[in-house]
């Protein structure tokens, strides 16, 4: 279902899905995923795989996969997704509970695939751009991690 | 009828009372300028009153990944998202960890604000103007690039920084 529309403000509200890496809540508004499915299933289907820690600098620890599952991107182009741990509940957010990254981090924001910050309930939750993550995958100097299982 | 000596006594007094109102002090008006004293691994420092828009304590900073390592990550003050800056990084000290006395300074100048990590806030005074003397020759080159001055307080030397070349180190 898309995201709900006001037609005299734009966006009203956008639905996301949320996961953890490490300490971190992520989430990926749901109109950018295709599909979530189990990671063999995109491997058999021929989903370029990338992992979020491989992309950008993440700590630099390595991320337990406990329960991991492909959340693959609506592009025409080609089929990739990225891998994550545990995708949690897909959650409705008032845009008006969105900010922009501070003016210090938006500077590097090339650099990252967040586009936003959304803070319901106090806790704060970084908005992917899953488009950027993938796009970005796609440069000639990025090295491609494939899944095996 | 006064007496000799007593003419030249009373002569040589009224030459010190002259010669007093001739050499008596004006009083100048001594400025002064706010300062936030603060440590960094036990060595002191401080940034200019008028850049601190407050102080807080330590919570935890969501890390925003793909940052540069000398942005520690994002903070909810009172609603509003506020950076973090990790100045142990940037003036290649050593990090010592968090503890009760780590505090947040969330520094503004014209064009950006941030909040940076300090491992504790000493004191917030009001210091003469002339108190404060160019910064010692035998800095750290990464802590020369950002210091102004440095003065006394309380036996301690104290380095004071400039918030608008730390945020031009990062913004550029």
């Amino acid at each position: 279902m898309p995201s709900e529309k006001n037609a005299e403000i734009g966006y009203a509200e956008i639905r996301i899905l949320t996961f953890d890496m490490l300490k971190v809540r992520l989430g990926i508004d749901v109109e950018q995923i295709a599909e979530i499915c189990e990671p063999e299933e995109a491997v058999k289907k021929g989903t370029k795989i990338f992992q979020l820690n491989e992309m950008v600098k993440f700590y630099g620890q390595e991320i337990p996969y406990n329960s991991p599952k492909v959340l693959v991107f609506k592009d025409e182009k080609e089929l990739s997704g990225i891998i994550v741990n545990e995708p949690k509940d897909i959650i409705t957010i008032n845009v008006h509970l969105i900010q922009p990254l501070p003016p210090l981090i938006d500077r590097y924001k090339s650099l990252i695939p967040v586009w936003a910050v959304a803070v319901p309930d106090n806790k704060i939750i970084m908005l992917l751009d899953l488009e950027k993550f993938i796009v970005r995958s796609r440069g000639p100097y990025v090295k491609i991690n494939r899944y095996h299982g | 009828m006064p007496n000799r000596d007593e003419e030249k006594f009373e002569k040589i007094i009224d030459d010190i009372k002259k010669n007093k109102s001739k050499n008596k002090n004006i009083q100048v008006e001594t400025e002064y300028t706010k300062i936030v004293i603060f440590t960094l691994n036990k060595d002191y420092y401080a940034f200019p009153g008028n850049n601190i828009k407050d102080l807080i304590q330590y919570e935890d900073i969501t890390f925003v990944p793909g940052c540069p390592d000398f942005i520690s990550g994002i903070i909810n003050v009172r609603g509003d998202i506020e950076s973090v800056i990790n100045i142990h990084k940037l003036m290649g000290l050593q990090e010592p960890g968090y503890s009760k006395k780590t505090r947040i300074a969330i520094a503004a100048n014209d064009d950006i604000r941030s909040g940076i990590l300090v491992d504790s806030v000493e004191d917030v005074i009001d210091v003469p103007v002339d108190a404060i003397h160019p910064p010692i020759s035998t800095l750290d080159k990464m802590i020369k690039n950002f210091a102004t001055g440095k003065l006394d307080y309380n036996g301690h030397v104290v380095t004071l920084l400039n918030v608008d070349k730390l945020f031009d180190k990062i913004a550029k």
